[in-house]
């Protein structure tokens, strides 16, 4: 009887091919997530400091004389007569000759633009400015598409 | 009897457990690719809406950018300034200078607003 179990026992444990002892394989767990780039962004330029000329726009139109003051409002009143500041046929010209020369000792030194070549500055300001602005807004798209969700939240 | 058990679990059973085995793992690996590819998919779609968001803000800035500077230039379409610069050259003196301020400090504001971006 003793024999007979201990053979049922050693068969058992023959055939199931020690199986019963076996430990099911660990599973394997890959995990993937997409992953966005960090990308460090730049420091921006400082802004622009620009500093502003004066134009002087002259011609050979006379000067028209000034009216004189009200001395109570201290605002001109044309009622009392015109002042006295230029000679006679005095012109924008002569004006801005006169304030080169004495700027400068007396000599005579300017830099001319004709209105056509002021209109062609505007055209070239405004040119920067319209690029100026523009690659900006690239910038702005750049920094839209590469800074991550959380960040800009 | 037996012996014959044990060949069939040895041939048989062992074969096929071993397969469900690796069946398995197929599957679980199959899961984790399909998940890695919804979850793929999504990100490029996102990235794709906001992109095709950022863009179109772009375009409309630009355009934008290009019609204030139309508009700011026809003024020389519409006035003979060489005219009026000789009838009234302090008139347009002033004008002139007023002008210029105007665009520098728009032009001061603009990259202010740029150099803001890094704030």
């Amino acid at each position: 009887m003793r024999f007979q179990k201990t053979a049922i026992g050693l068969a058992l444990l023959a055939i199931s091919g020690c199986s019963l002892f076996k430990q099911a394989p660990q599973e394997v767990k890959i995990i993937t997530k997409p992953v966005q780039i960090q990308i460090i962004q730049p420091v921006m330029p400082r802004p622009i400091n620009l500093k502003e000329p004066k134009w002087y726009v002259v011609s050979d139109a006379k000067l028209v004389e000034p009216c004189i003051k009200d001395p109570e409002t201290m605002k001109p009143n044309c009622k009392l007569g015109k002042q006295d500041l230029y000679p006679e046929g005095y012109t924008y010209l002569d004006r801005f000759i006169d304030s080169i020369k004495k700027k400068h000792g007396g000599d005579v030194v300017f830099t001319a633009m004709t209105i056509a070549d002021y209109e062609l500055m505007t055209y070239n300001t405004q040119e920067i400015r319209r690029y100026i602005n523009q690659l900006g807004e690239v910038i702005v798209y750049y920094r839209e598409v590469t800074i991550p969700k959380k960040l800009k939240d | 009897m037996g012996a014959t058990g044990y060949l069939y679990y040895q041939f048989s059973v062992v074969p096929m457990q071993v397969e469900l085995q690796e069946l398995k793992l197929l599957t679980m690996a199959q899961e984790v690719r399909n998940q890695e590819q919804i979850e793929t998919i999504a990100a490029i779609k996102e990235s794709f809406e906001t992109a095709g968001v950022a863009l179109k803000g772009l375009q409309l800035k630009n355009q934008q950018y290009e019609v204030q500077m139309s508009e700011y230039l026809d003024i020389f379409r519409r006035h003979n300034v060489a005219k009026l610069a000789s009838a009234k050259p302090g008139l347009m003196e002033l004008r002139f200078n007023k002008g210029t301020k105007e665009v520098f400090n728009a032009i001061s504001e603009d990259s202010n607003r740029i150099s803001a971006l890094s704030d």
